[in-house]
């Protein structure tokens, strides 16, 4: 059985969240000891409202009436320490509806007094939710449910999903876990890549054959393999990560040889070569936009306002812009094409599958050299090119070969230029679809970048008055330009300006680039800032940096469990000079500042400086080249934006002479 | 005639090659403030002679930007009593041509509530999306409800959109009473027969948009609407008689009364605890047992929805929604021969729309408890509340009271000021580096000591670190002391926290800039608006004491200490005062917001205020290192 380690640079944080190993003895349906229905605290993590003392899962892989299917068995034992966590007691059990694929067999659950009587709870507490066409829960309200009670559930379904043998069971959780474990049972006809992480070794790590006999066909003999891991702490959101998933303890499944008997082995999982050319040939996927009848009609309306003799180089961005102008975004990521790229483009809606897929059928029709790369978004989780499987990716844009390192085109938007994608899809890396050259495709996040230059004057009084240009880059412009969608100018730039300084009023404002895309976003406008300064005596005391893209440490947490995970780099940069009044003198100024993150993860760069009698002018830099940053790294981080909102609050004191 | 007939078969193409709702088509003074145009908004409610009802919609809209996306959506709720019997829509282009006609696997459905809730009821809805602004889309809608529950109210103009045409009828069996009233709308109804039936007709057009702004009064209240009260309604099997606020209360008492049956040991607890107690004592002691025994879960099933669980029910589940909370609590203060009443009320927000004496229109979403003999108000929801206090989810509003004489209109205490206040004293000490240690007491009443209640007795000690951490107004270094606790009996709490912090005074030079109110500092503030058109509504008042003792370091003095301030308006007061010492300068600040509601002409006069008062909040002291 093959075994892999998933996300292993997310190792490290969780062997801080986890204490000394132990093997625990699992209790049997409804027996409880002693000591669990006494205790009053979790044992390695005392401010724990609740816990798991234990949850036992089993998927056995066996042969039914309706095929093979995977046997779900799932109980779980939660103690509840304090009324704060009654909560506890409204489980909510997902389930796929469809019977063919999924049938929840059996529900059973029961509560545990803190005296030891148990108590059933009935029928008349569970309710069937339906979520969708494809899911529905159940849910149960568990009465009677007081401090120290014990919720005790236990249920069976039977899933169709033997791909990826149901599906992947997490150890970890939001309450600490005393015991988790899972038993796989696996017939000698399949194999399975396993998809690890854990902070250790299992505490629990067993396997053995078994020989079965099923109700339907000849008996055979089976691997069952158990997991288990104890004590473990809770798992707790936190500001910029990508998704809980990346960091939490858990075993997946993927199905990779099946081998019938009197049959040749069948490949399910083999070479990224292979995916490929399965996903090429699916009906949904690699058809959509090789054969031209799915997208018919996409091409007609093409070449209805792009003419042949376009040349060529324009081509690319002209398909971009017009399936982002003709076909909307419904907001999902999609790997297939549900209805089909033409039932899409008539009903001016789709999925990233749509979309993307259309931009690559017209790209290949003009006779480019355009392929599908899947790639999981940042909530989705980080992907591991170990082993070729599909279902690691939610979500699919196009790439173009051309030049060193291709062109990636995301249609989601029409303000996105040519080369950039969303930013949830800038997880790392992505993978061609390609039968010929699949590849896993490192990619960098592009800069998101603004730039302030400005040259202003104060009066006696302290209202400050100039002329400003804002130059944004990147991501800043992308996200800019949809801001100004639709809105004016003028009440664009207040809104956005507000919080720092009420009474600022714009003038004279000039937007440059907004349709050019490939360039950066030009904002130009004349500013008067009321009350900028604190007139004393005869002092004037002025703040002289206004916008910058923090005004406050980011980072307010003290400690950090897993690593910052920002989704782009970043740079800021901000020039001013500044005209004094007349008859004033500059009488105190900050020193420079340099300073710097290790190896080159970012840097500050501050200064302010008299140029003449009458100006001063001040400099403030900073980038953010590392976008992630681990635990270990967190304070030096923290300190690196205290430095910087300093910067930003910094004063001048003026002087009447 | 021959030929003709051919045309007439024909005619439906070519009618299709006629570009339907051309945005050109719409008089240009509309535009303004807009981002739906409502191109038609015709409705036909018709109450059958059994009592089941149908409502019947076309609506056809033209979305000029995203924030104008919510017309893209329509949809409704398909349970026991109301089924969505034919939904379908249409999608044109800014010139009108016709892009897409939906198909029956276009709608989608969505029936999930939160985990704590379940109901039989499920949504259906489409949603018609074109990439490009504007563009216009039409819904064709049928509802057939079960039973007659009410007319729901009908909108005609929302904030922000404008309506070319608007069109409202109400087919009813002739007899069958009915009151309505508009609301800001002068709007009147047309009444006619139609066979057996009385028809009741409103319509207008070319409604010009009023541009939406923030702090508005109550939403409901500044939309133009007409709202509908008929004499009775007929809810799974149950008659009502609703032409008044009496009978509907009535009506709300007797579906509720006499579910109030405990068992013998509970009626035992209940005797037990409350003997020889003074009746605010019993009512705090019995207000506690429905706390600490039972949890918040609502289950919405049929007249599930109106009527309550039995009091045993919840004795015996330890759960229940608000009516069942409610119900229960009643049920235990009968017991010690405390009478009490339920009482409808519309919660959440800020607020809630006004009831009119005259127009019997029950819309509330939440059940809370009187007890009429101690002037006093249960949230028998809340897990946490002292006795009597009701909180911000339903303070100073109107609430139904089902007494056994029936509907009763009255209004909860508001939170003033002086109820919702802070009190807090800071030290800090200045370090010549700009760091500071700071510490800090703080008592908080009312609205602003809700949610210390929460971390207090409501979560775990990671929860409420973290959610202190995120919301201080400055970066903490070092956390030494951190404190929440809240009073049991009053609506208190106090929050104790020693914290270290590197950026606390900006240096330059030999100059440190010291500002004063860093650790809690006032940021109200309103945005600019010269052509203001809605009223400002600001319900939430506070009244502020803070005490700031501000300690600098040896070496160094004070070039700059901001004078006294005192500004005072009919909106509020703000005050600070300084005291200046050898080494220290002692802040005393004293803020009151009261609640507003102006005319929108006096908009930027409250705003003034709030400017001023941050303003001279955001003075700061200046230090100069000795020579």
């Amino acid at each position: 059985m093959r075994k892999i380690l998933l996300a292993s640079a997310a190792l490290c944080f969780l062997a801080t969240a986890i204490f000394s190993q132990q093997i625990y003895k699992i209790e049997k349906w409804g027996k409880i000891p002693e000591a669990d229905l006494k205790t009053t605290h979790c044992s390695f993590d005392s401010s724990a409202t609740s816990m798991v003392l234990q949850e036992v899962g089993s998927y056995d892989l066996t042969y039914t009436k309706d095929g093979w299917r995977v046997r779900v068995n799932c109980r779980k034992r939660i103690k509840i320490f304090d009324e704060s966590a009654l909560e506890q007691g409204n489980l909510c059990i997902f389930y796929r509806s469809d019977r063919e694929v999924e049938n929840f067999k059996d529900l059973d659950v029961q509560l545990i007094l803190p005296s030891g009587e148990v108590q059933k709870v009935k029928s008349d507490n569970v309710f069937t939710e339906q979520l969708n066409k494809r899911v529905a829960a159940k849910k149960v309200f568990i009465p009677n449910l007081q401090k120290g009670c014990i919720i005790e559930y236990r249920y069976e379904l039977e899933s169709a999903y033997i791909h990826s043998l149901y599906e992947t069971w997490y150890f970890q959780q939001e309450t600490p876990v005393r015991w988790s474990q899972v038993t796989v049972t696996i017939p000698q006809y399949f194999n399975y890549v396993y998809l690890m992480q854990s902070p250790r070794k299992f505490d629990l790590n067993e396997q053995h054959e078994e020989s079965v006999s099923p109700p339907y066909g000849a008996s055979y003999s089976a691997s069952v393999i158990i997991y288990g891991l104890s004590n473990l702490l809770a798992i707790k959101d936190e500001p910029y990560i990508t998704t809980l998933n990346d960091y939490r303890a858990q075993i997946g499944f993927q199905l990779s040889e099946i081998y019938y008997p009197g049959s040749p082995v069948e490949k399910v999982m083999t070479t990224w070569t292979n995916l490929a050319e399965i996903m090429i040939k699916n009906e949904d996927f690699g058809a959509q936009y090789l054969k031209s009848s799915h997208f018919d009609k996409i091409w007609t309306a093409f070449r209805k306002v792009v003419p042949e003799d376009t040349p060529k180089d324009q081509l690319p961005e002209l398909v971009l812009r017009f399936i982002s102008t003709n076909i909307k975004w419904n907001g999902e990521n999609r790997r297939y094409s549900e209805h089909g790229l033409d039932a899409a483009f008539v009903k001016k809606t789709g999925s990233t599958a749509d979309i993307n897929l259309s931009v690559i059928a017209l790209l290949r029709k003009l006779g480019f050299d355009a392929v599908p790369m899947l790639i999981s978004t940042r909530d989705h989780g980080a992907m591991f090119s170990a082993y070729p499987f599909s279902e690691q990716f939610n979500t699919v844009v196009a790439f173009l070969y051309q030049g060193e390192e291709g062109i990636l085109l995301d249609a989601t938007n029409p303000l996105r230029a040519l080369g950039k994608m969303r930013g949830e899809c800038y997880n790392g890396e992505g993978w061609l679809v390609d039968e010929k050259r699949p590849n896993w495709v490192q990619i960098a996040a592009p800069e998101y970048s603004e730039t302030w230059v400005s040259t202003m004057k104060i009066n006696e009084v302290g209202e400050m008055s100039g002329h400003f240009t804002m130059l944004l880059a990147g991501p800043a412009a992308t996200s800019w330009r949809i801001d100004l969608e639709g809105t004016k100018e003028a009440d664009f730039l207040k809104r956005h300006f507000a919080s720092e300084y009420a009474e600022r009023s714009f003038d004279s404002i000039v937007v440059s680039d907004r349709q050019a895309l490939d360039k950066p976003l030009k904002v130009d406008f004349y500013c008067r800032i009321p009350n900028a300064a604190t007139a004393v005596n005869d002092f004037l005391y002025v703040r002289p940096v206004f916008d910058f893209f923090i005004t406050e440490n980011p980072l307010k947490s003290l400690k950090r469990s897993f690593p910052v995970n920002f989704t782009y780099p970043r740079k800021a940069q901000y020039i001013l000079l500044l005209q004094i009044p007349k008859g004033y003198s500059v009488e105190d100024m900050p020193e420079p500042i340099r300073s710097s993150l290790p190896n080159n993860g970012g840097k500050i760069q501050f200064s302010c400086a008299k140029i003449s009698d009458t100006e001063v002018q001040v400099i403030l830099k900073a980038n953010l080249a590392q976008v992630q940053f681990m635990p270990e790294e967190y304070s030096g981080l923290r300190h690196y934006f205290d430095q910087m909102a300093d910067r930003v609050q910094f004063q001048l004191a003026l002087k009447k002479n | 005639m021959k030929k003709q007939f051919h045309l007439l078969l024909f005619l439906p193409a070519l009618l299709r090659a006629q570009p339907e709702y051309p945005v050109s088509a719409i008089p240009s003074e509309l535009f303004a403030h807009a981002h739906i145009i409502v191109r038609k908004d015709e409705t036909t409610f018709t109450i059958q002679p059994d009592g089941d009802a149908t409502m019947e919609e076309f609506y056809v809209a033209t979305i000029l930007k995203e924030e104008g996306k919510s017309a893209s959506i329509t949809g409704g709720q398909e349970s026991r009593f109301s089924k969505i019997k034919l939904l379908k829509g249409r999608i044109f282009d800014a010139e009108g041509n016709l892009v897409y006609t939906t198909k029956e696997d276009d709608i989608q459905e969505y029936g999930g509530a939160a985990e704590y809730e379940f109901t039989d009821s499920k949504s259906k809805y489409l949603r018609l999306e074109y990439p490009r602004y504007p563009y216009t889309v039409e819904f064709k809608k049928k509802t057939f409800m079960k039973g007659f529950m009410g007319i729901p109210a009908a909108t005609i103009q929302p904030l922000g959109v404008s309506v070319e045409h608007w069109r409202y009828r109400i087919v009813a069996p002739s007899g069958f009473k009915l009151k309505w009233k508009g609301q800001n709308t002068e709007i009147g109804s047309k009444s006619s027969m139609q066979g057996r039936n009385t028809v009741l007709d409103w319509e207008t057009s070319n409604l010009i948009a009023q541009p939406d702004e923030p702090y508005n009064p109550y939403f409901r209240s500044v939309y133009s609407k007409i709202d509908f009260a008929p004499a009775e309604i007929n809810f799974d099997g149950h008659q009502g008689d609703f032409s008044s606020w009496k009978s509907v209360g009535l009506f709300f008492y007797e579906l509720n009364n006499e579910r109030e049956t405990l068992s013998p040991a509970t009626i035992a607890k209940v005797q037990a605890l409350t003997e020889g107690k003074t009746t605010r004592e019993k009512i705090a002691a019995l207000y506690q047992i429905t706390q600490d025994n039972c949890r918040y879960v609502s289950i919405q099933l049929g007249i599930g929805g109106w009527q309550t669980f039995e009091a045993q029910f919840v004795e015996q589940k330890k759960y229940g929604d608000c009516k069942a909370l409610s119900n229960y609590t009643q049920a235990l203060l009968k017991v010690a021969g405390i009478e009490a009443w339920e009482a409808s009320i519309y919660a959440g927000g800020d607020e809630a729309p006004d009831c009119d004496e005259a127009f019997p229109d029950p819309s509330f979403n939440h059940v809370i408890l009187y007890v009429p003999g101690e002037n006093m108000w249960l949230e028998c929801t809340s897990k946490t509340h002292p006795a009597g206090y009701l909180g911000a989810f339903t303070a100073g509003r109107q609430a139904l009271l089902y007494t056994p004489d029936g509907g009763k209109l009255v209004k909860t205490p508001a939170l003033l000021a002086s109820d919702n206040f802070e009190k807090t004293r800071t030290n800090i000490l200045i370090h010549e580096d700009g760091s500071a240690e700071v510490q800090h007491q703080a008592r908080f009443g009312g609205n602003r000591h809700e949610s210390y209640r929460h971390y207090a007795l409501d979560a775990t000690r990671e929860e409420w670190e973290k959610s202190f951490t995120q919301n201080a107004d400055f970066s903490i270094g070092k956390l030494n002391n951190l404190k929440v606790a809240a009073n049991h009996d009053v609506a208190e709490a106090t929050l104790d926290y020693q914290v270290e912090t590197s950026k606390f005074a900006t240096l330059s030079g030999k100059r440190m800039f010291v500002p004063l109110t860093k650790t809690s500092p006032i940021k109200r503030s309103i945005p600019a608006n010269e052509k203001r058109s809605l009223d400002l509504k600001m319900s939430d008042a506070y009244a502020l004491r803070d005490t700031f003792i501000l300690q600098f370091p040896l070496g160094y003095e004070a070039e700059n200490v901001p004078s006294d301030k005192k500004i005072e308006s009919e909106f509020g007061r703000y005050e600070m005062q300084l005291e200046r010492l050898a080494n220290q300068v002692i802040v005393i600040r004293s803020v009151e917001i009261l609640p507003l509601q102006v005319p929108a002409a006096r908009y930027n006069e409250v705003r003034q205020f709030l400017l001023d008062a941050a303003k001279a909040d955001a003075v700061q002291m200046v230090l100069v290192k000795k020579q």
